[in-house]
C-alpha cells in the first residue's frame, strides 16, 4: 500500500485537506496534476490518488505519455479501497486542482480534469457533477527551486508538521489546506481503519469459533445418535421407524427377532407384505394403509393395535400389539415410529386365565343350580308340605343362594371386563321395550316396597346392540333405584332419542349418595357408607359392570346427579350408532 | 302331586348326579316320562332304546360331550328332534355357532333357570298346555 491510499480522508464534509509535506505535492509538481479523491459514502471509506496528467509535451525535459498512469494509478486506488470495504459500484470522485507547472502553458488543470473525468468514466465511477471542473482554472503552482507553493497566485508558505491548516477560498466554496489537520485527519482515518481492521479481524475470529462450536455440536449428535442407536437396539420392544414415504429405514434387533428377520439383511421395501401381517380376529391380511406405522406415516397415532405375525421365517405366528406415533415438523407428518411388543405369552396367559374363570363358574354354578333346584322344589311344596317357618326357612335358603349365583356372575363378569374385550354380539334392539320387559319382571319388588314407577318414553328407534347389555344396564340401575329407595318413595324412569344418541334417565327418591362417596361410586367393590347400613347384600359390582359395559361395549357415557337423603339421578348416553360387534372373545352373563 | 301323564319321553343327559336327579324327579312330578343318563354316551344308548320326545343335554360331561352327542342325536332321529341344551358353560362363541349349525331348541343356564322355569320351555316346545 503507498503513501497516498494510506491519506483516508473524511469525504463527507467535502472538504480538501492536503498534506504539507512535500514529498507528497512532488507528483503535483512533476507535471499538472489532479487529485482524485474517492470514496464510498456506505463504508465511509476514501483516498487520495494524485495523478499526473501532462498535457504538456515536456516536462523537467522528459516526454510522458502518462494516460496509461493516470489509468493505473486510480485503479490501485480503486482495488485498494474496494479491500478496505468500498464497494465499487458506490465509489463516487472529487477532482481538485489542476497544477500549472510550466507557466506558458494556458490552465493546463482544466484539460487535465477533463482527462481524468474520462479514465473515471471508462471505470465507471460516478463523478460529483458539482466538482467536475470545479476547481478548473485554478492553477496550483509549486516550484521546486524555492519549495513554493502558489494555488491561484497565492503563495502558500510551506507549514511544519502539525501546524495550522491553510485554508484557501474560492468564491465557489472553502477549500481548506492545512497539512497537520490532513494528518490528523488521516490518523483518526487510520485508527478508524485499525479498529475496522480489528472488528472484522473479531468477526472473522468469531466465525471461526461458531464453525468450532459447530464442529463439537456435530460431535455431540454423532455422540447422541450413537448413543440413541444402542438404546434402540437394547430396547426389550420392538422398533421401528420408516421415511415420508412410508420405507423402513431403521429397525432394532428385538424388531428382528419379534418379526423373523434380520434387519442386517436389508430393509424390504414392501414390508407390509413381507412380514406378513394379519388381523388376530378374522386371520386376513391387515390393510397395508392401516397398518399403525403407516398410519403414523399419514400423520396419525395408533395406540396398541393388536396384530398377528405369520411369515415363513415365523409360521407358529406371534401375536403383537403396536403403537405408533408420527413424527411431525411444523405440524406435517416426515415419517413414523412403531414400538411393538411380542404378547404371544401374555395372549396365552389370558387364555388360560379365561379358560379357568369360565371352568371356575361352571364348576361353582353346579351346586348353586342343585340348591336353587331343590330348594324350589321344597318351596314349591312337590315333596310334601312345609311349615310356614320352614318355608320361612327355606326362602332364606334359596334367597341366599341366588345372591351368590349372582355374585359368581358378577365376579366373572368383572374378570372378563379386566382380562380387556368381551364378546358384543349386535342385533337391533328397542331399548324401550327391553326396560318394559325387566319392569315387568321386577314388578313384584317394586310393589313389596309400595314404589310408584313413572315411565316417560318417547320414540326411540331400534339400534344396533347387544341385548344382554342393555339388560345389564337397566337391571343394575333400576335394582339399585328399587333397593336403594325407602317404601313408598318415586322411580322415574324416561328414555327419548337426542341428536346422536338415546338418553336414559333414572330418577329415586332414595338414600342419595353422599358427597364424599360419589368420585368411587363406580368403583369396583365400592359401596358407600350410608348403603351398607341399608343394605348389605350388594356386590359393589354393580355400577362397575354398568359403567364398563356403557364405556367399552357403547362407547357411551353415564353420569349421575345425588343429594343425600333426597335421591339420585343416574344418566346414561348410548349413541344412534350403537354398539360395535365384537367376536373371538366371550360375553359378560 | 304328580300332574296327568302326558306321555312324553323326556331323555335327561346331565353327568352331576344331583342335578339329574332333581331333573328327573321335577319331570316325574310333571307328568313326563323322564329317564335319565349319567353321560353322553349312556344317553345315545338310552335314546336308541327310549327314543325320546325331547332331550335335555349338559354340555360338559365325561366320555362323549354335550355337542357330540346333539350332533348323534341329529344323525340319529333328524334334526327335528327337540334339544335343550341346560348348562353352566358359558355361551361361547364357538358353541354358539356349533348350535345354530346344529339347531339346538333352546340354550338355557342353570344357575338362571328355575325347574318350573325348565318344565315351561318343555311344554311351550312340545306344545303342551299347561
Amino acid at each position: 500500500m503507498n503513501d497516498l491510499t494510506k491519506h483516508i480522508i473524511e469525504v463527507a464534509t467535502g472538504e480538501v485537506k492536503v498534506a504539507k509535506a512535500p514529498t507528497h505535492l512532488q507528483c503535483l509538481a512533476l507535471g499538472s496534476c489532479v487529485a482524485v479523491i474517492l470514496y464510498d459514502k456506505e463504508s465511509k471509506v476514501g483516498g487520495i490518488a494524485h495523478v499526473m496528467v501532462p498535457s504538456s509535451v515536456q516536462i523537467n525535459n522528459h516526454h510522458y505519455e502518462n494516460q496509461n498512469q493516470t489509468k493505473n494509478a486510480i485503479t490501485d486506488l480503486v482495488e485498494q479501497l474496494e479491500q478496505l470495504g468500498a464497494d465499487r459500484a458506490s465509489l463516487r470522485a472529487r477532482l481538485v486542482g489542476g497544477a500549472l507547472v510550466i507557466s506558458d502553458v494556458d490552465d493546463i488543470g482544466k484539460e487535465n480534469i477533463a482527462a481524468v473525468h474520462s479514465t473515471l468514466q471508462k471505470l465507471n465511477i460516478k463523478i460529483d457533477d458539482e466538482h467536475v471542473g470545479g476547481h478548473a482554472g485554478r492553477s496550483v503552482v509549486f516550484d521546486l527551486s524555492q519549495g513554493q507553493l502558489q494555488i491561484n497566485g497565492t503563495v502558500i508558505p510551506p507549514q511544519e508538521k502539525g501546524g495550522d491548516p491553510i485554508e484557501i477560498k474560492t468564491s465557489e466554496e472553502k477549500i481548506l489546506t492545512g497539512s497537520s489537520e490532513l494528518e490528523e485527519k488521516i490518523a483518526e482515518r487510520t485508527r478508524e481503519l485499525t479498529e475496522r481492521t480489528e472488528a472484522l479481524d473479531n468477526v472473522r475470529k468469531a466465525t471461526l469459533n461458531l464453525l468450532e462450536d459447530l464442529e463439537e455440536e456435530r460431535g455431540k449428535l454423532i455422540e447422541e445418535k450413537a448413543k440413541s442407536e444402542a438404546m434402540l437396539a437394547s430396547l426389550g420392544d420392538g422398533f421401528a421407524a420408516a421415511d415420508e414415504n412410508g420405507k423402513l429405514t431403521y429397525f432394532n434387533k428385538t424388531a428382528a427377532d419379534i418379526l423373523g428377520y434380520d434387519a442386517n439383511q436389508g430393509l424390504p421395501d414392501t414390508w407390509q407384505k413381507e412380514y406378513g401381517i394379519f388381523d388376530p380376529v378374522t386371520l386376513k391380511p391387515y390393510p397395508a394403509d392401516q397398518m399403525p406405522l403407516s398410519l403414523a406415516v399419514q400423520g396419525k397415532t395408533a395406540n396398541k393395535i393388536q396384530l398377528l405375525i405369520k411369515n415363513p421365517k415365523m409360521p407358529k405366528g406371534k401375536f403383537i400389539t403396536v403403537t405408533a406415533t408420527p413424527i411431525l415438523m411444523n405440524g406435517k407428518s416426515v415419517g413414523g415410529v412403531a414400538i411393538f411388543r411380542d404378547m404371544t405369552k401374555e395372549m396365552q396367559i389370558d387364555k388360560a386365565k379365561t379358560e379357568f374363570v369360565s371352568l371356575a363358574s361352571h364348576q361353582l354354578r353346579t351346586p348353586l343350580s342343585a340348591i336353587k333346584w331343590y330348594s324350589e322344589m321344597l318351596l314349591n311344596e312337590e315333596a310334601g308340605s312345609v311349615s310356614s317357618k320352614q318355608k320361612e326357612y327355606l326362602k332364606e335358603i334359596h334367597y341366599g343362594n341366588e345372591r351368590m349365583i349372582s355374585l359368581v356372575n358378577s365376579l366373572l363378569n368383572v374378570s372378563r371386563i379386566e382380562m380387556g374385550a368381551f364378546a358384543v354380539q349386535t342385533k337391533k334392539v328397542n331399548i324401550v321395550t327391553v326396560c318394559k320387559e325387566l319392569l315387568a319382571e321386577l314388578k313384584e319388588k317394586i310393589n313389596d316396597k309400595s314404589l310408584l314407577v313413572k315411565e316417560d318414553f318417547g320414540e326411540v328407534p331400534d339400534l344396533e346392540l347387544d341385548p344382554n347389555y342393555i339388560r345389564i344396564i337397566f337391571q343394575n340401575l333400576i335394582v339399585n333405584a328399587i333397593k336403594y329407595t325407602p317404601p313408598g318413595g318415586n322411580i322415574d324412569i324416561s328414555i327419548f332419542k337426542q341428536e346422536d344418541s338415546v338418553l336414559i334417565r333414572i330418577k329415586d327418591t332414595g338414600y342419595g349418595i353422599p358427597e364424599e362417596s360419589k368420585d368411587k361410586i363406580f368403583t369396583k367393590l365400592y359401596r358407600a357408607d350410608n348403603i351398607t347400613k341399608n343394605d348389605t347384600d350388594g356386590t359393589g359390582l354393580g355400577l362397575y359392570i354398568t359403567k364398563s359395559i356403557v364405556e367399552q361395549a357403547a362407547n357411551g357415557k353415564i353420569w349421575f346427579e345425588s343429594e343425600e337423603n333426597k335421591g339420585s339421578t343416574f344418566f346414561v348416553s348410548i349413541p344412534l350408532t350403537g354398539m360395535i360387534k365384537r367376536e373371538g372373545v366371550k360375553g359378560l352373563i | 302331586m304328580t300332574e296327568t301323564s302326558h306321555n312324553k319321553k323326556i331323555l335327561v343327559i346331565e353327568d352331576d348326579n344331583s342335578l339329574r336327579k332333581a331333573i328327573v324327579e321335577k319331570l316325574t312330578l310333571k307328568g313326563f316320562d323322564a329317564v335319565g343318563a349319567e353321560d353322553g354316551e349312556k344317553g345315545i344308548e338310552l335314546s336308541t332304546s327310549s327314543k325320546p320326545d325331547l332331550v335335555v343335554l349338559d354340555l360338559l360331561m365325561p366320555k362323549v360331550n354335550g355337542l357330540t352327542v346333539l350332533k348323534m342325536l341329529h344323525a340319529k332321529f333328524g334334526k327335528d328332534l327337540p334339544i335343550i341344551i341346560l348348562t353352566n358353560v358359558e355361551a361361547e362363541d364357538n358353541i354358539v355357532k356349533d348350535l345354530t349349525d346344529y339347531k339346538a331348541t333352546r340354550y338355557l343356564v342353570k344357575s338362571d333357570t328355575k325347574l318350573d322355569s325348565l318344565v315351561g320351555n318343555i311344554k311351550e316346545i312340545l306344545k303342551l298346555e299347561d
